[in-house]
């Protein structure tokens, strides 16, 4: 059984525990509940000793089946004051699980100005003076650890962002080329880290994962199936590896819900300049990649390499959320800008979707206009630079919003909205407001479910519901969502529940396994409700009520009464 | 009658040389409906999830097309 490490920042000890018995059924998303509800005071500070960041792989980690390598990052979120799981792709799940962990708990907190790297590998883990990394973004960073830990490790780092407890700071994880690309962007994540002073964390290769299975014949079969099955659905199999997720730009564009000048409008004109459609034919020509892979064994590639106009590396890992937020909702209609910021952000380790509302929250209060590329790099650089304004940036939309007397601000429980406008896909705005970890779109996401109108309030709170179970059983077993498409064929649910049978043993039903996530959701709400959070917090912005968005005019029409239906357990 | 045909997503990859500023130019019957139209373009109705024509989506496939719409096109998404 794999192990959890745990990593004490203020004694600087590190201690392998055998996993607790009880603890087998948790992974990623519900472990990180779990301990938050075990071991964390709900109304700790979230960058004081009490707070702990934990880092967890999911349940199926370290096997063969697809995707599942997605790595959970979470704890009290600085930034909406609620638990948080964020998580990403690249290497870290699946070189955690070769070194036969779990997961790492990162507590208390070191006295003193000293920073700290961990180096993880086959013989222990143990804690490294990091001051020579201190300053570092990840890029450099990361090329720093390779030169002095080799080329093949893994790393799991902050940049300045975190390092200055900015509360839109980014985890950001290294992808199958060494690149810090991949983030667990949002909640501030990176703030927790850097609290702790904990600059890196450096993974050494280790041998094979050394799993066990109930019954390996039946697992290998069933993960063959399933892979078919991600195959065949047109959204996995075709969509996504030929055009990544940047082809929902025309699609919520048409819908009248694409994020646009500080979400006053769902459509932006220039929508097909940044559309996935025109970034696949451009890299094309630019020697760039889509169909590109964050994980090894990931059958659907919706990632990207992004090569500058010279045909340079420039980012990748390059996404719909991040279009959409620093793009139509800034007015700016350059793909290359934007790029250019995507890789800013991860560099510096911003979340790029936070960053592009608070910039939009700017523009809104005149500080600058929309479309205003250079005004908005000029942002950026103060954010690095850490000038006053630019820390002031650094805590966010919410935070941004009301220093700037701003009324329309796009957040819930503090976290900015992500690329979809709630008015004009209701499922995904019960979703924001209900979700425990704030405005959220990977905890459910009702775009392009053909059963319920996406205007219409009808339905709503029950698909909400469902997906978001969904979702938090996806980060629970540590699959990426994306491969989560094909289970609207109940043969393919029959495949995944296989899977988890033949690795775990015991009697599965889908009520078993979609009870993971109704666990997770339940511990969760559980947390925010000690922290102090109340039904009141589960409310879109008020502008979203009364302010028709244009051009379909739609208004967020759900009362309290019916989103207090959402998630009721 | 002329209309113009912009599609999406993988609508689009059929198309080698799609130009995504003109679209596609079809000649169509007078009286077309988007049923028709989506058979000349060999889309199955039941993969479309919008249609637009001239900006607005039409949620009704029998409605007839004059000479000149702009219809645009596009195939179920996923969540980002
Ligand atoms: S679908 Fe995309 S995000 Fe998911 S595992 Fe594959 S490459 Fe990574």
């Amino acid at each position: 059984m794999a192990n959890i490490l745990r990593v004490n920042m203020a004694s600087k000890s590190v201690k392998v525990e055998d996993q607790k018995e009880e603890y087998q059924l948790f992974g990623g998303r519900n472990f990180i509940a779990k301990i938050m509800n075990d071991e964390v005071n709900p109304k700790c500070d979230p960058l004081g000793p009490e707070n702990k960041l934990i880092i967890s792989t999911g349940l199926l980690a370290g096997t063969t089946a697809p995707t599942s390598g997605r790595i959970s990052v979470g704890g009290k979120s600085p930034l909406t004051g609620t638990v948080k799981e964020a998580n990403a792709g690249g290497t870290a799940a699946q070189m955690l699980a070769r070194l036969g962990l779990k997961a790492i708990i990162v507590e208390g907190m070191p006295e003193g100005n000293e920073w700290y790297i961990l180096k993880v590998s086959a013989d222990g883990a143990e804690l490294l003076p990091g001051d020579k990394y201190a300053g570092m973004n990840n890029y450099e960073l990361c090329s720093a650890l390779q030169s002095d830990f080799g080329d093949k490790i893994g790393t799991i780092s902050i940049g300045a962002a975190g390092e200055r407890v900015y509360k839109n700071s980014t985890v950001q994880i290294s992808d199958m080329s060494g690149r810090p690309s991949r983030a667990a962007a949002r909640g501030g994540v990176g703030a927790i880290m850097g609290s702790k002073k904990l600059k890196a964390i450096v993974l050494e290769p280790a041998g094979k994962a050394e799993i066990e299975y109930a019954d390996k014949e039946k697992f290998t079969g069933a993960v063959k199936a399933y892979i078919q099955g991600i195959k065949d659905n047109p959204l996995s199999g075709q969509a996504l590896p030929a055009l990544g997720t940047a082809v929902l730009v025309n699609g919520v564009n048409a819908l009248g819900a694409l994020p646009t000048r500080n979400f006053s409008s769902g459509n932006f004109e220039e929508a097909e300049k940044i559309s996935g459609e025109t970034l696949v034919t451009m890299q094309a020509e630019r020697g760039g990649k889509s169909g590109h892979i964050c994980q090894t064994g990931c059958p659907i590639g919706c990632s990207n390499i992004y090569n500058d106009e010279n045909g340079n590396y420039l980012t990748s890992g390059f996404e719909f959320e991040t279009i959409a937020l620093v793009g139509s909702n800034c007015g700016i209609s350059s793909l290359d800008t934007i790029a250019k910021i995507d890789r800013l952000c991860d560099d510096f380790g911003l979340d790029t979707m936070e960053t592009g509302a608070t910039i939009a929250v700017c523009m809104e209060a005149g500080k600058l206009s929309f479309g205003d590329e250079k005004g908005t790099l000029a942002l950026i650089q103060e954010m690095i630079d850490g000038t006053d304004f630019g820390r002031v940036l650094g805590q966010g939309t919410a935070y941004v919003g009301k220093e700037l007397g701003v009324n329309r601000i796009p957040v819930v429980k503090g976290q900015s909205i992500a690329g979809y406008d709630p008015r004009a896909l209701k499922g995904t705005g019960v979703t924001y407001a209900t979700s425990p970890m704030g405005a959220d779109h990977t905890c459910g996401n009702s775009i392009g479910n053909p059963t319920v109108d996406p205007y219409k309030k009808e339905g709503q709170v029950e698909l909400s519901t469902n997906l978001q179970v969904g979702m938090a059983t996806f980060d629970t077993l540590g699959l990426c969502i994306f491969s989560g498409f094909c289970t609207e064929d109940p043969a393919n649910v029959g495949h995944l529940l296989e899977m988890v049978a033949a690795r775990f043993g015991g009697e599965w039903s889908v009520e078993k396994l979609f009870g993971l996530g109704v666990q997770s959701l339940i511990m969760e709400k559980s947390f925010n409700e000690k922290a102090g959070f109340t039904a009141e917090d589960n409310r879109l912005p008020g502008f979203m009520y009364s302010e028709p968005l244009p051009p379909t005019n739609n208004v967020f029409d759900l009362s309290d009464d019916e989103l207090s239906q959402a998630i009721p357990f | 009658m002329d209309v113009t045909v912009r599609l999406y997503s993988v609508f689009r990859l059929k198309y080698e040389d799609y130009n995504s500023t003109t679209g596609i130019r079809l000649e169509i019957e007078v009286g077309s409906s988007i049923y028709d139209l989506l058979e000349k373009v060999e889309i199955e109705p039941k993969n479309v999830s919008i249609v637009r024509v001239n900006e607005l989506i039409v949620k009704d496939f029998n409605l007839s097309l004059d000479n000149g719409d702009n219809v645009e096109i596009f195939p179920f998404y996923g969540g980002g």
